[in-house]
């Protein structure tokens, strides 16, 4: 066979592969995040299904694939059936370029090349990447939109609007990246990570920060998932949705939290590097699954931590906090850059940033905290006008159920967004 | 150096075959037994008094035009990032023109208030 | 240093940046009055203005300097002149705007206009793309200054929200003008299919080194491209049979950005079709040139012709100005180095008359945006005699008699077409000036020999929008004088019938402008020399 043809095959091979490996990893995803998130909550989680519940996810699997598929009378009928897919398409296509590995070693022949561990070494991989990931956007409005109900509808918008006012900050902060590594293909920055014997987390630790809360809210995950926030939108833009193409929303959902780790690793964390392991043929692909393994654990972690996030500090956040942070760091390390400085100069400053915004947080609890003591009673929360507070009536202490030791009893009085 | 992307669209296709495809397992698999109840659209039991597909609020699309102005500036920003260590002080100079005439229509619209959630 | 790979090896330094010096003087300037509106309180924008027209001297200032000490060279890699031709349109442009800025306050107060730091701002954006656009040596920059100038264009034209007239304008010249800027944009594209080139100067030897023949080869896609751009063109400035939305948008916007784009689009579209038609492609001359010979025959004759018909002054100077677009295009047709000199001299010459005229009908204009007709016209030298002097000047300029500005324009145009062998187009244009001549003089004639008629008072104050009069208003009674019976109660028993017209307080910056205005249309009328003598050294570097 000719060369074209090997790394046609090699590519189909290698698509092939990706496919089904964040297949998996998505199906294996949900039964980690249960029993973490169990685990997390002093519950057991799933472990009926197969040992320790290995077989849950293949039983969700049947049962989504027999659920009876719902189409609203008044949803868009081809917009409706088509916007999973979209979904699924956009977070699937976006993995293209993330390396698992160095570019092989064996040969310098095309087709030795390409069966390197990654589909392909795009010269302009973190713009595919930054291009790809924003098209997931019409998949979620495009669904919400098409699905005629008033939930679905509001909640694609807030996704609509979460996801573009938190893009800029991510293009922005990876453009620190970029001054470093001088290429925007995603082996090239790992190649250029072990050159400058550094890891760019080191240089770069404000980008890395707000990369971290801008991906988290570009995956619409905890505490940024408003699209999704079922206390007020049922379900968001999944309200219609049923059977396998609900699930082809929460598998581009999973399949883009890999993404973005992958981004992470690769960019701030040497990708499938490790101060020299990688030589050790195989480590590569370990490393990289660890690294983007502690990511995803990251995510679930902060899911079981945090409460959301209201919809206007959200907004707030992306756009009054993160975008010039992140306009304020890319100036500096220009800067450095320009200069020729060594790259401790830009970590200095990103640590310095994060220093005083990490005190002028705490100064404001400090404060809030030392009003409540004074006044005796909670300070009022600085709301939006459009944000009423209804008093709820002192609850009295029940008896919980399952034998779970109770909480400390629960404060007199709590607000709830109406 | 097109010859960089084949491997992207052989991907592309396969994905597109692969959401094809579970798109239409759904209409295969799984009962169909529709009532006029199920078929309507999912109000908490209410019935719904209008549709919801009209106006959006001004907010979102005062959003998106923000959006397109500063993601247009952050896409023009990446190439001068990776030229950075050629240009050296030119590229800074032309970095600190371009973050003056982003910051200052930033500070603006900041100012009258369009980033603020009512 | 080399940056990239090796095809392009080009890093802009400090000159790159010199060179357009008076382009960010401006775009600092917006930048200023955008952060100094948010400081500013509500009552006193008149201070952005201000501002602004410190940047626009500045920005005069820095093209001063340049057209006497630079180089000449183009900055960035051949994306912008800086060559006199450019710096002499970045003067007339900088002109314009500033007098725009000098009648806007106080106008747009008593027009009711809110936000005045987005419309000074807008009105240096639309300057600084006009800048940009007259500058420009590649296609690309052409439509990058065009699309800078259009949209801040587009909302100032709509700018009175009140008003369904404004919003309509903007409306108007929103749909219009971008579906011509997709013509203009396409032609570009065939042209750089058919060249493989965006640069001016790369098409130019591009064109000298490959034989063209209009059905084999790159021919076909050239013509086409000269086609789509000279559509393009033809609509930015305003000529037959592309006209019809100038009428409409000049008398909906606000009169201020009406003076400003009327002679700013003019001069940043014809530099650019002058470097675009008689530069990069003056090769092909015989192909595009009848094509545009006929479009300004059309627009002389058109644009005189609907003009006789018009008793709205506004409307009147709307149609003026696209019959002065066939006098300017009659230089493009013609094509030799007088020629541009000559169309330099007459976007000057046009500048300082026409923003001078538009000046005067702003300050006659009342609050509704109505009373530039004739008949509001009729007698004005009675009460405003400064006034009605200094429109007969703008007036007589633009009919191109002898001792004024405005005469030595179509003078250097005509006189150039006779010499580069359009005999016709010289006389269709004498010709059709002396139709101009007739709806010029008549408001003249208005103003001096014609009693005041008591259509309507106006109301005096600076109140910002009138509340409609009462349907039980008595007819009989003008409607003006019914809207200051429900404004102003007090005032309806002061002012007797026989006073019948007053025009609303001018502005000090307005006198200014007006003042400036007439004092460049006479001087330069009469002493011609110096600057027609800029204009040809201009126009020597524009060939190069």
């Amino acid at each position: 066979m000719s060369d074209v043809a090997w790394i046609v095959v090699a590519a189909v091979v290698k698509s092939a592969i990706a496919i089904g490996a964040l297949l998996t990893i998505f199906a294996y995803m949900t039964l980690v995040e249960r029993r973490v998130i169990a685990r997390f909550q002093r519950r057991v989680g799933p472990n009926r299904a197969g040992p320790l519940g290995l077989l849950q996810p293949l039983a969700d699997g049947m049962k989504m694939a027999f659920k009876e598929q719902i189409i609203p009378t008044k949803a868009r009928r081809l917009i409706f059936v088509l916007s999973p897919a979209i979904s699924v398409f956009v977070a699937l296509i976006a993995f293209a370029v993330v390396p698992l590995g160095n570019t092989t070693t064996w040969g310098t022949s095309p087709v030795a090349i390409a069966w390197a561990p990654f589909i392909a070494d795009l010269n302009v991989g973190v713009l595919y990447m930054l291009a790809i990931s924003s098209l997931a956007v019409y998949g979620i409005v495009l669904g919400g939109w098409s699905s005629g109900n008033h939930y679905s509808l509001l909640g694609a918008l807030r996704s609509a609007a979460q996801m573009v006012s938190y893009e800029v900050s991510i293009g922005l902060a990876l453009a620190g990246v970029l001054m470093l590594s001088g290429t925007l293909s995603m082996v090239g920055i790992v190649h250029a990570q072990v050159a400058q014997g550094i890891w760019f987390i080191l240089a770069q630790p404000l980008a890395f920060v707000l990369y971290a809360i801008a991906a988290t809210a570009e995956v619409n995950r905890a505490p940024f998932d408003l699209p999704e926030a079922e206390q007020e939108l049922v379900a968001g833009y999944l309200t219609e949705f049923s059977g396998l193409r609900w699930s082809l929303y929460q598998m581009a959902e999973y399949i883009n939290m890999i993404t973005v780790s992958s981004i992470a690793a690769t960019l701030f964390f040497g990708g499938w590097t490790l101060g020299g392991l990688e030589g050790i043929p195989g480590m590569p692909f370990v490393w990289y699954t660890i690294k983007v393994a502690i990511f995803l654990f990251i995510f679930i972690w902060v899911r079981a931590t945090l409460p959301r996030i209201r919809y206007d500090q959200l907004m707030k956040v992306g756009w009054q906090a993160l975008l010039p942070l992140s306009i304020i760091n890319l100036v500096f390390t220009g800067l450095a850059v320009a200069l020729g400085w060594p790259w401790w100069a830009s970590g200095l400053f990103g640590l310095g940033v994060l220093l005083i915004v990490a005190v002028v947080l705490y100064n404001r609890l400090r404060l809030r905290q030392a009003m409540e003591r004074q006044s005796g009673e909670a300070v009022p929360l600085a709301l939006p006008s459009s944000v009423r507070l209804v008093r709820i009536a002192p609850a009295t202490a029940s008896e919980s159920g399952d034998g779970v030791v109770a909480a400390p009893a629960a404060p007199a009085e709590s607000v709830t967004t109406s | 150096m097109v010859a960089e992307y084949v491997p992207v669209l052989i991907l592309m296709g396969l994905v597109f075959a692969f959401t094809v495809a579970a798109v239409l397992v759904t209409f295969v698999f799984g009962p169909k037994k529709p009532t006029p109840e199920k078929l309507a659209p999912y109000e908490c039991g209410i019935q719904e008094i209008e549709a919801p597909q009209q106006r959006f609020p001004v907010k979102y699309l005062v959003t998106g035009m923000l959006f397109i102005i500063f993601d247009v500036e952050a896409a023009s920003l990446i190439p001068l990032s990776i030229l950075m260590r050629q240009l050296k002080m030119t590229g800074f100079v032309e970095l600190i023109v371009f973050a003056v005439v982003l910051t200052v229509p930033f500070v603006y619209v900041w100012r009258k208030g369009a980033f603020t959630w009512e | 240093m080399i940056v990239a790979d090796s095809a392009f090896t080009y890093t802009p330094g400090a000159a790159d940046w010199v060179r357009i010096l008076p382009e960010l003087i401006l775009l600092g300037a917006a930048l200023i009055v955008l952060l100094a509106d948010l400081a500013t309180p509500a009552g006193r924008k008149g201070w952005l203005a201000l501002i602004g027209l410190l940047g626009v001297a500045g920005s005069a200032i820095a093209a001063a300097l340049l057209f006497a000490n630079g180089d000449g060279q183009s900055a960035f890699f051949g994306m912008i002149a800086a060559d006199k031709a450019a710096l002499f349109a970045d003067f007339v442009i900088l002109l314009s705007v500033g007098l725009g800025l000098l009648f806007s306050p106080g106008y747009v107060e008593r027009q009711g206009i809110t936000q005045l730091g987005e419309y000074y701002a807008l009105m240096l954006l639309a300057a600084l793309g006009m800048m940009f656009m007259a500058s420009a040596t590649n296609l690309m920059i052409i439509f990058v200054g065009l699309e800078v100038l259009s949209l801040a264009l587009y909302i100032l034209s709509a700018y009175i929200m009140s008003r369904s007239r404004s919003r309509e304008a903007g409306m108007k010249y929103f749909i219009l003008s971008s579906f011509a800027s997709g013509f203009l944009l396409y032609g570009m594209a065939l042209t750089y299919g058919a060249t493989g080139q965006t640069n001016l100067q790369a098409v130019r030897v591009f064109m000298a080194g490959n034989a063209f023949h209009s059905g084999t080869g790159f021919g076909p896609l050239l013509i086409a491209g000269l086609a789509l751009m000279a559509v393009g063109f033809c609509f930015k400035v305003s000529a037959v049979p592309f006209q019809a939305w100038t009428p409409d948008v000049y008398v909906g916007a606000p009169t201020s950005v009406t003076a400003f784009m009327s002679v700013g689009t003019k001069v940043a579209a014809f530099l650019a079709l002058a470097r675009v038609f008689d530069v990069a492609l003056l090769s092909v001359h015989a192909t595009w040139m009848p094509v545009l010979w006929a479009v300004a025959v059309l627009t002389m004759i058109g644009g005189n012709i609907m003009a006789v018909t018009q008793r709205d002054v506004k409307r009147m100077l709307a149609y003026s100005s696209i019959a002065n677009a066939g006098y300017m295009l009659i230089a493009v047709v013609t094509g030799t180095q007088d020629a541009l000199a000559a169309l330099l001299i007459y976007l000057a010459a046009y500048a300082a008359m026409n923003l001078g005229a538009f000046g005067v009908a702003l300050a006659v204009e009342r609050s509704d945006g109505t009373g530039a007709t004739l008949d509001d016209f009729a007698g004005l030298a009675r009460h405003r005699p400064a006034l009605s002097a200094a429109m007969s000047i703008f007036l007589l300029s633009l009919a191109g008699v002898p001792p004024l500005v405005g005469f030595w324009g179509k003078f250097y145009v005509f006189q150039a077409a006779i010499i580069g062998g359009h005999l016709e187009l010289a006389i269709i244009g004498v010709l059709t000036s002396v139709i101009g001549m007739f709806y010029y003089l008549r408001v003249v004639w208005a103003m001096y020999f014609q009693e005041p008629r008591a259509v309507g008072i106006p109301a005096v104050s600076t109140l910002s929008v009138e509340p409609p009069a009462p349907a039980a208003a008595p007819a009989s009674a003008s409607g003006g004088g019914a809207a200051v019976l429900v404004a102003e109660p007090a005032v309806v028993a002061a002012p007797a019938p026989q006073e019948a017209y007053q025009p609303p307080v001018l502005a000090p910056g307005a006198w200014l402008g007006l003042a400036f205005a007439v004092a460049l249309t006479v001087v330069l009328g009469i002493l011609p020399s110096g600057f027609v003598d800029l204009a040809i050294q201009a126009a020597h570097t524009i060939l190069r």
